[in-house]
């Protein structure tokens, strides 16, 4: 997995690419959680993601938690097929704000 | 329906940097059975849970253990033996663990009840480990 880190606009995108699992998980959560902290909006751009478990998508509801308890604008940008098959296997898809490009969060 | 014959046993250290190569074992041994993506991707999800599960709740921290895992097919239905020597769980545990569901955790097992059509736990006093047997039967004409 990898992670960059960019902004755009009004918001901090985390854009991830690779596998998000037990290994690589916590390193998406700190990141997610260290970008609200400094008060961020943050977009997490997931095209490249080609694997996703349950790790990864619990480090995605932790940022969704955080971000709505200090009333942060948090949204999922471009969710790759297999990471929306498991988030749909998660009944997370319609509980996590999500786009299908950046510009459309500025719009 | 065919006798049952395995179609991967691979052993493997119980970390969580293990799982991408077991992943990549899980995937050709399925592709191998003539599966679809569409086919090996929920299952390949279901067996990294059940892995991951051992890895975080089943052995300690500072404790160092093995997993086996074993595929079976019959023509119809994959069974998923996967073996650990880590202290015994009890299945009540198990269901315990699904209930945190706060912070999407417990979704591992969730995941797994979802995508197999059994899943049974069991301590073999034996070998002194926890066996997890999941079975999924394939659906005619996909």
């Amino acid at each position: 997995m990898d992670i960059e880190i960019s902004p755009h606009g009004h918001c901090t995108v985390i854009n991830v690419s690779g596998e998000v699992d037990l290994f690589y998980s916590s390193k998406l959560r700190e990141a997610i959680i260290n970008q609200l902290d400094q008060g961020h909006n943050v977009a997490v751009e997931l095209s490249k993601v080609n694997y996703i478990d349950s790790s990864g998508v619990a480090s995605l509801v932790e940022g969704f938690q955080f971000a709505k308890a200090k009333n942060q604008p948090f949204t999922l940008v471009a969710i790759s097929p297999p990471v929306m098959q498991v988030l749909q296997l998660a009944r997370l898809d319609q509980v996590i704000p999500h786009v299908n490009a950046i510009e459309e969060i500025q719009a | 329906m065919n006798p049952a014959h395995r179609i991967l046993e691979s052993k493997f250290p119980a970390k969580a940097e293990a799982l991408h190569d077991l992943r990549c074992q899980l995937r050709n041994a399925l592709f191998n059975i003539n599966l679809s993506s569409h086919q090996v991707d929920p299952l390949i999800l279901a067996v990294n849970e059940a892995c991951t599960n051992i890895i975080e709740h089943g052995y300690a921290p500072e404790q160092s253990g093995e997993i086996i895992l074993e595929i079976f097919f019959d023509g119809a239905t994959i069974t998923f033996q996967i073996t650990d020597f880590a202290n015994p769980i009890s299945n009540t545990e198990i269901l315990l663990c699904n209930s945190d569901d706060t912070q999407g955790k417990g979704l591992g097992i969730h995941f797994m009840l979802e995508i197999m059509d059994l899943v049974t736990f069991s301590k073999d006093l034996a070998f002194h480990g926890n066996r997890l047997i999941m079975k999924k039967q394939l659906e005619e004409n996909s």
